[in-house]
C-alpha cells in the first residue's frame, strides 16, 4: 500500500470521525525504515463497551502500542482515529545517530510508523460502519518518554489540544454520550488530555477510565476543577499579557504559535 | 454553537455565490469526491497538518475569486507598503527614542540600538493582511517578522486552481520565497529552520518551506532557536541530524522571543554581529510591531500609503477610548488573532482582563480604530475576508486567504484559495 491507500484505510471519506485523523505520520510513511512485521497483543477486551452503547474511547498508550489497540477496537466495531502529532525528521535524514546509534528525536515515531502500514492493511479488510464510534489514538509518550531531552535532539515533542477532537456538542449531536479513557495507569493523566477530557466532561459527555493491564471494570472518572491557584495563576499571566495555553488550557505556558502570522 | 463539519459543509456548498464585494466573489464548489481528494494531497503533500481545527473544517470547498484589477491594485499597495516599511526601520534603528516606541523587550531593544553592524539578510518577506471595508480596502497589520500561510497560498492554492482553467492563482510565494532562500545559500548550502516545539502548527511552515528548498538543491533541518550556537558571527547547528556551521538560518520563531534564549547562545547574532544570513532580517521586527504607527510622527519619512491604508493607531492612555466602539485593543506582537480584544466579541470578564493588562503594561498595547469589514456572500454564508499579500523582496508574490465568521480572523478561520479572474 501507498501513503495515500495507508491514509484512506485510516480515515475512510465515509465516516464523520475520518476528519480529525492527524495527518503527519501518514505524511512521512515513505520514510525509510517504516515497514513492521510486529504486531502487538491488545489483551483482554472485556473492558471493551459494545458499539451500541455509542461510547467514544480515548486510548493512551505508547505510540504502537495504541494503533494495534486501535486495530482490536476496529475489529470490534470502532473506527480507530490516529491523533499522533510528533512530526518524524523530515527530509530524509536517518532517525539512528550513524555514529552513535542512539535516536535522534525526542520522541520516536518509528514504532508507530511501523505499525500504521500493517494496521491499514488490517484495517481494510474490515466492514466497519459509517456511524461507528469513534476509537482516538494518542500516543502516551508525546511528550517524550520522561527522561531529561539531550541538547542536541530533535524536540518532536506535542500536545493535544482541545481543537484535536470534536467538541463535546458534536459528540452528542452524534449519539456520543460517554468517553472511556484507556490507559496504563491513571496517575499517567496528563495535563493536555485532561483539558479535553475536563471541557468533554463540561459539556455533559460522562467519562469513564480503565486500565488495559488490569482485569478491573471502567470507573467512572471525574476531572476536578483546575486548583484555585492554576485559575489565579492563569488570569495573571493574561492580566500581564503572558499567553494562554492555546485551546483553553491552563496551568501550562508555552509562546503562542506564529503560524497566524 | 455552529458546527461545520465536511458532511454539512458540502451540503451547504452546492452552489457560487457570484455576487462581487470589493471585486471578490466565492466560486463554485468542489463536488464532495474532488475536494475530498483535493483536501487529502494537501495534507500528505503540502504538509497541511492542522486541516481540522475543532469541529471546523479548515480548508474551503471553493475558491474566492478576485477581479484582476483589483488584485493589481492590492498588489501595488503592498509593494509601496514594503518599500515604506523599510525606509522607516532604517531610520528607526538609528534612534533609540523610537525604538523605545515598538514595545520590544528591553535586551532586543538593547540589542537594535548598539552601533556593531547588522547581521546580513537572505530575503525578505512580508504579509499585509487586506481586508475589504465600508471605506474600501483597508490593511489590518502587517506580519512583517515571520509570515506564515505559504503552503495554504501555494500548494493548496495551486491544487485549486487546477479545477477552475479560467481562473490562475495571483502567485506563489513560496516558490518565491524559496528561490531567494536558495540563492542566498548556494547549492548544497546548509539551511536551519527554527520553530518554537510543540506547536505542530509552526513545525508545519518549516516542513513546507524546507522540502521547497530542497528542490533547488539546498540541505535542511529543522531545529529550535536553543540549538543554534553562534561563534564569531557564524551560526552553528548542534543537533543528531546535523552538527556544523550553517549557511543561512530561517526563523519561524519570533524576533521577541530570542532574548529569552540563555546569552551563552549568543542570541544577539541573530540581530547584530552574525555573519551567516538570516531570514526575515532583524529589522523587521520595528515594522512588525502593532505599534509601529506611533513612530511615524517623528519620521523624516511621510509613508503615504501605510497611512492611508492603515486605520488610526493611539497609545491606549485614554482609557476613555478603551470603552468606545470604535477602537479595539491589541498587544504590539500579536500574531494570530488571540490577542486582538473587540468589546462586542468578548465578555466582559475578558474585556477587563485586556484593559487590565493594557494598563499595567501600556508599552505592550495600542488602541486602533476598528473598521467595518464588508463580509463577502459565500456558500457558508457572509463571511468576512482576510487577503494576506505576500511581497518578496520588494515584489508581490501571491495571497494568502481566510474567511471568519467574525471580524477577527484567528485561528478559528477557514483557508480559501484565491484565484484571480482573467477574463475580466
Amino acid at each position: 500500500m501507498n501513503k495515500d491507500e495507508i491514509f484512506a484505510a485510516w480515515a475512510p471519506d465515509a465516516s464523520i470521525w475520518s476528519q480529525w485523523t492527524k495527518p503527519v505520520l501518514f505524511a512521512h510513511l515513505d520514510v525509510e525504515g517504516t515497514a513492521s512485521d510486529q504486531t502487538a497483543s491488545p489483551g483482554d477486551l472485556n473492558w471493551c463497551p459494545a458499539v451500541e452503547n455509542k461510547v467514544a474511547i480515548v486510548v493512551d498508550l505508547a505510540g504502537a502500542e495504541s494503533v494495534w489497540l486501535g486495530i482490536a477496537l476496529a475489529e470490534r466495531g470502532y473506527r480507530p482515529v490516529p491523533l499522533f502529532n510528533a512530526i518524524p525528521l523530515p527530509g530524509g535524514h536517518p532517525v539512528l545517530d550513524p555514529f552513535t546509534g542512539r535516536k535522534v528525536a525526542a520522541v520516536d515515531v518509528l514504532p508507530t510508523l511501523g505499525a500504521l502500514r500493517p494496521g491499514a492493511e488490517r484495517l481494510a479488510r474490515l466492514p466497519i460502519a459509517a456511524a461507528a464510534p469513534p476509537a482516538f489514538l494518542l500516543d502516551h509518550h508525546r511528550q517524550g518518554d520522561g527522561r531529561a531531552m539531550l541538547p542536541d535532539e530533535f524536540d518532536n515533542r506535542s500536545v493535544c489540544f482541545t481543537t484535536d477532537f470534536p467538541s463535546a456538542n458534536f459528540l452528542l449531536a452524534h449519539g456520543i454520550q460517554g468517553a472511556l479513557l484507556v490507559q496504563k495507569a491513571r496517575s499517567d493523566l496528563s495535563a493536555d488530555l485532561t483539558h479535553v477530557l475536563r471541557s468533554w466532561q463540561q459539556g455533559n459527555v460522562s467519562l469513564k477510565f480503565v486500565r488495559v493491564d488490569s482485569p478491573a471494570p471502567p470507573v467512572r472518572l471525574e476531572i476536578p476543577k483546575p486548583p484555585w491557584y492554576g485559575t489565579m495563576f492563569q488570569r495573571a499571566f493574561m492580566a500581564f499579557g503572558l499567553h494562554r495555553a492555546r485551546g483553553g488550557g491552563f496551568g501550562a505556558w508555552m509562546p503562542g504559535s506564529s503560524a497566524g502570522g | 454553537m455552529t458546527i461545520t463539519c465536511l458532511d454539512e459543509l458540502r451540503a451547504q456548498t452546492s452552489a457560487a455565490c457570484p455576487v462581487p464585494v470589493g471585486g471578490l466573489w466565492a466560486g463554485n464548489s468542489l463536488d464532495p469526491g474532488s475536494f475530498a481528494a483535493l483536501r487529502r494531497r494537501v495534507m500528505l503533500d503540502g504538509c497541511k497538518w492542522d486541516v481540522q481545527v475543532g469541529d471546523t473544517t479548515a480548508l474551503a470547498p471553493f475558491p474566492l475569486v478576485m477581479k484582476r484589477s483589483v488584485w493589481n491594485q492590492l498588489a501595488t499597495h503592498a509593494e509601496a507598503l514594503t518599500a515604506e516599511a523599510a525606509a522607516a526601520e532604517q531610520e528607526i534603528v538609528k534612534r533609540p527614542e523610537l525604538l523605545r516606541l515598538l514595545g520590544l523587550p528591553p535586551r532586543l531593544q538593547a540589542v537594535l540600538s548598539d552601533h556593531e553592524p547588522l547581521t546580513p539578510a537572505a530575503g525578505r518577506v512580508i504579509r499585509f493582511d487586506f481586508h475589504f471595508t465600508t471605506e474600501g480596502w483597508r490593511i489590518s497589520e502587517a506580519n512583517s517578522d515571520v509570515p506564515g500561510g505559504f503552503s495554504e497560498a501555494s500548494h493548496f492554492t495551486g491544487l485549486m486552481a487546477g479545477h477552475f482553467p479560467h481562473l490562475e492563482p495571483a502567485g506563489n510565494p513560496a516558490e518565491s520565497w524559496c528561490r531567494v532562500l536558495a540563492a542566498s545559500a548556494g547549492v548544497g548550502g546548509q539551511v536551519a529552520f527554527l520553530s518554537a516545539p510543540p506547536l505542530l502548527e509552526d513545525h508545519q511552515v518549516n516542513a513546507f518551506l524546507a522540502a521547497n528548498l530542497r528542490v533547488y538543491g539546498c540541505r535542511t533541518c529543522l531545529a529550535k532557536p536553543e540549538q543554534i550556537q553562534w561563534h564569531n558571527g557564524v551560526a552553528y547547528l548542534a543537533t543528531n541530524s546535523y552538527r556544523g556551521p550553517l549557511d543561512l538560518v530561517v526563523r519561524f520563531y519570533q524576533a521577541e522571543w530570542l532574548p529569552n534564549l540563555p546569552r551563552s547562545n549568543g542570541w544577539r547574532c541573530f540581530f547584530r554581529g552574525g555573519r551567516t544570513p538570516v531570514a526575515n532580517p532583524p529589522l523587521s521586527v520595528i515594522s512588525e510591531s502593532k505599534r509601529f504607527p506611533l513612530t511615524w510622527k517623528h519620521l523624516s519619512i511621510p509613508l503615504p500609503t501605510w497611512r492611508r491604508l492603515l486605520p488610526e493607531v493611539r497609545e491606549p492612555h485614554d482609557i476613555s477610548l478603551f470603552n468606545h466602539p470604535e477602537w479595539l485593543l491589541k498587544t504590539a506582537y500579536c500574531n494570530n488573532g488571540e490577542d486582538v480584544c473587540i468589546r462586542e466579541l468578548m465578555t466582559p470578564l475578558q474585556w477587563w482582563h485586556a484593559k487590565l493588562s493594557s494598563r499595567f503594561a501600556p508599552h505592550k498595547w495600542l488602541a486602533q480604530r476598528r473598521f467595518q469589514s464588508s463580509p463577502v456572500p459565500t456558500p457558508l454564508g457572509p463571511r468576512h475576508v482576510c487577503i494576506g499579500i505576500y511581497t518578496v523582496n520588494g515584489s508581490a508574490a501571491g495571497a494568502y486567504a481566510r474567511l471568519s465568521q467574525t471580524a477577527v480572523t484567528d485561528y478559528a478561520a477557514v483557508d480559501v484559495a484565491l484565484l484571480i479572474d482573467q477574463n475580466e
